[in-house]
């Protein structure tokens, strides 16, 4: 069952965490913005590589969510220039419908801390939220804006 | 002379031509020979000289009284010791005792009858063994045999060429007999002659229920009138090009059989007989039907990747819409919303679906009908869209606003293009620009599939349609694809071309006859 606005968020309404989600479909952006929206992030979003590498480069953000296929450069590909073209440290999210949990090429990019996290497609709502909330604590990041 | 060993035969035979004028003077009964007798004679000597059979004279008490210079030879022997020696001292003994040779004789002298027929196997000392056939000839004169003639024919080496004769037609034979393809031949007019056991068994009809039908009414009725061109065809010399007819067998099925036909002429340089070799396709149909099949779904495994992103997004954004409706929408616009979402999301997953079950349906091989080539292309070119824009591949197409009518089986088409297309996705890994083209002219429908990827390098370009080469990684292709392709255009009665330039891209053309509509 899903349990509804998840308590600690709610608690520090005025630490407000940032959240740049990157992803070509509006079906997915929609969701996902107002998921996070609802659960007190402040949110924004692209729906290409560049676009994103140029947010990156521009505003600060405490967590990013990557969607492995994008028209222009591929998640992984993102991922690594966004460590080398930008100044964002924050952890990176991979969320896709490409992968499965245990795919190696998904192993491989956990392992090499490229990404905190992978959630896969259909997204389960409290399973991401789980995930957000565990990778910007133990990354201890300070909240920007 | 008479010390030249090689001349040593020709001396006596002067004196034996002598004696078997004398035996000839006893016969006519006269002494005395008049000018004209005496040509005549000179005639039969050379006659008997040089005819290529042996003849040996004997007289009643079975002494030669002459033998030609061809028995001579073929028997070692010289004149002197033959001429006059007892028939028995010139025939070998085994020959004697097997052919009982004198007493034939001497019934032909005590009968007066001619002997025919008899055949003799000789060996003279150090010569490979001679066959003969033989006559004895009864020479009569006043009513009495006075002497025999035997005449021998050399029928070794006729004997040789009718048994190599016989052995080629009874290999060949053996070839048509064991054959597994149809190996039928008919008259000029195409009326079955012979029907081999492997047509037999392909069509259920035996050699006698087909014997003088016309080939074409065997055949299937839409292919009975392209039977019935390539028989008139043939007939009038021309070579004609294999092409794949089906016959009726006597189950009713219907078997697809390749066709070469060849004619032979007679004397007069007229087409008298023709000569068709079919090969049964049926399993190699079913064959090639597999192994697109297989190729289809190796096809389907790459795209898997892609289709799982296409078809979690919609379902992605459907599954949040529930599960913000399952929390308790706060306002009416965005429950409306999230209602919108979901249907629209279980919409486009169900038409990835669709696309993908018309993709992996097997295809019926052989099955041509008149169809229209547009909607082919047009539609094997969405199917695959969704792959394209996923590798950042701009698909332009270009068809004619007319139809494009040709005779052709949908689903190979559609396998061909398949194949065309998603090889042009490979080759251009970081994306670019594919053109799909429909053109008409002059009979011919052609269809032009361009890329702007890696290329073919030259020395594998004539390699490219052979089945299982490939220039991929191991277990990353099967080599298949392009060689069924060929086959496929092949069967249409097309053809399939590439060129291309390593890293600016390839254009493949594919050339099919056009059907012109039928009017209605």
């Amino acid at each position: 069952m899903m349990s509804r606005d998840p308590a600690p968020l709610r608690q520090a309404p005025a630490q407000r965490h940032t959240v740049l989600i990157i992803d070509d479909e509006p079906g997915v952006r929609w969701s996902l913005r107002h998921l996070l929206e609802s659960n007190g992030f402040t949110v924004a979003s692209a729906s290409s590589g560049v676009e994103a590498l140029k947010s990156l480069k521009a505003s600060k953000f405490s967590i990013v969510l990557v969607d492995a296929k994008l028209p222009d450069i591929d998640g992984i590909n993102l991922a690594q220039r966004i460590r080398i073209e930008t100044p964002c440290q924050s952890p990176l999210i991979l969320v896709s419908g490409y992968f499965y949990d245990d795919d190696a090429v998904v192993s491989e990019v956990l392992s090499s801390g490229l990404f905190a996290a992978f959630a896969t497609k259909p997204i389960v709502h409290n399973a991401l939220l789980l995930i957000i909330r565990d990778a910007i604590s133990s990354a201890g990041t300070p909240e920007c804006s | 002379m008479a010390r030249d060993p090689y001349n040593d035969y020709y001396y006596p035979i002067n004196m034996q031509v002598m004696q078997v004028m004398q035996g000839r003077r006893m016969s006519i009964g006269s002494n005395t020979l008049s000018p004209s007798e005496k040509w005549q004679e000179q005639l039969y000597d050379m006659l008997l000289e040089s005819i290529p059979s042996s003849v040996l004279l004997v007289d009643r008490s079975l002494r030669v009284i002459s033998a030609n210079r061809n028995f001579l030879e073929k028997g070692r022997r010289k004149a002197r010791s033959t001429i006059g020696a007892p028939m028995n001292e010139v025939f070998p003994t085994p020959i004697l005792e097997f052919t009982k040779i004198e007493a034939k004789v001497r019934r032909v002298f005590e009968q007066g009858e001619l002997l025919r027929g008899e055949q003799i196997t000789y060996r003279a000392p150090g010569i490979p063994a001679r066959i003969y056939y033989y006559t004895v000839v009864p020479v009569k004169a006043a009513g009495r045999v006075e002497c025999a003639m035997i005449l021998m024919d050399d029928i070794t080496e006729k004997v040789r060429l009718v048994e190599q004769a016989h052995l080629v037609q009874m290999r060949l034979a053996n070839v048509v007999e064991y054959a597994n393809d149809l190996l039928v031949s008919a008259d000029a007019e195409g009326c079955i002659v012979t029907w081999n056991p492997a047509a037999e068994r392909v069509t259920g009809f035996s050699s006698r229920d087909v014997q003088g039908r016309a080939m074409c009414n065997l055949c299937e009725h839409s292919d009975q009138e392209d039977m019935k061109s390539m028989i008139q065809q043939v007939a009038r010399g021309k070579s004609v090009r294999p092409r794949e007819l089906r016959l009726v067998a006597s189950s009713g099925a219907l078997i697809p059989v390749a066709w070469a036909f060849s004619y032979m002429r007679d004397e007069s340089g007229k087409v008298s007989a023709l000569v068709a070799v079919g090969r049964d396709l049926t399993e190699r149909h079913a064959f090639e039907a597999q192994l697109a099949q297989n190729v289809k779904l190796a096809a389907l495994g790459v795209m898997a990747g892609g289709i799982a992103h296409e078809l979690r997004n919609p379902l992605s954004v459907s599954y949040s819409a529930a599960q913000f409706l399952n929390e308790g929408a706060p306002d009416p616009a965005f429950h409306a919303e999230c209602v919108q979402k979901i249907l629209a999301g279980i919409e486009r997953a169900s038409g990835i679906i669709e696309n993908l079950l018309r993709f992996s349906r097997p295809s019926e091989a052989g099955n041509m009908k008149i169809i229209d080539l547009v909607p082919v292309v047009r539609e094997t070119a969405r199917i695959l869209s969704n792959q394209g824009a996923l590798q950042k591949v701009t698909v332009t197409e270009n068809y004619p606003a007319d139809s494009v009518l040709i005779n052709g089986n949908w689903n190979q088409l559609q396998q061909v293009l398949m194949n065309l297309i998603f090889n042009a996705y490979a080759a251009m890994p970081e994306g670019g620009e594919l053109k799909i083209a429909i053109s008409h002219e002059g009979g011919r429908a052609v269809i032009v599939v361009r890329d702007t990827g890696c290329g073919i390098a030259a020395a594998n370009r004539a390699k490219i349609f052979d089945p299982f080469f490939t220039t991929n990684a191991a277990g990353s292709g099967t080599g298949l694809g392009l060689s069924i392709c060929h086959t496929i255009i092949s069967q249409h009665e097309g053809l399939i071309d590439v060129d291309s330039e390593v890293g600016k891209g390839s254009i493949f053309t594919i050339d099919l006859p056009a059907r012109v509509a039928r009017a209605q």
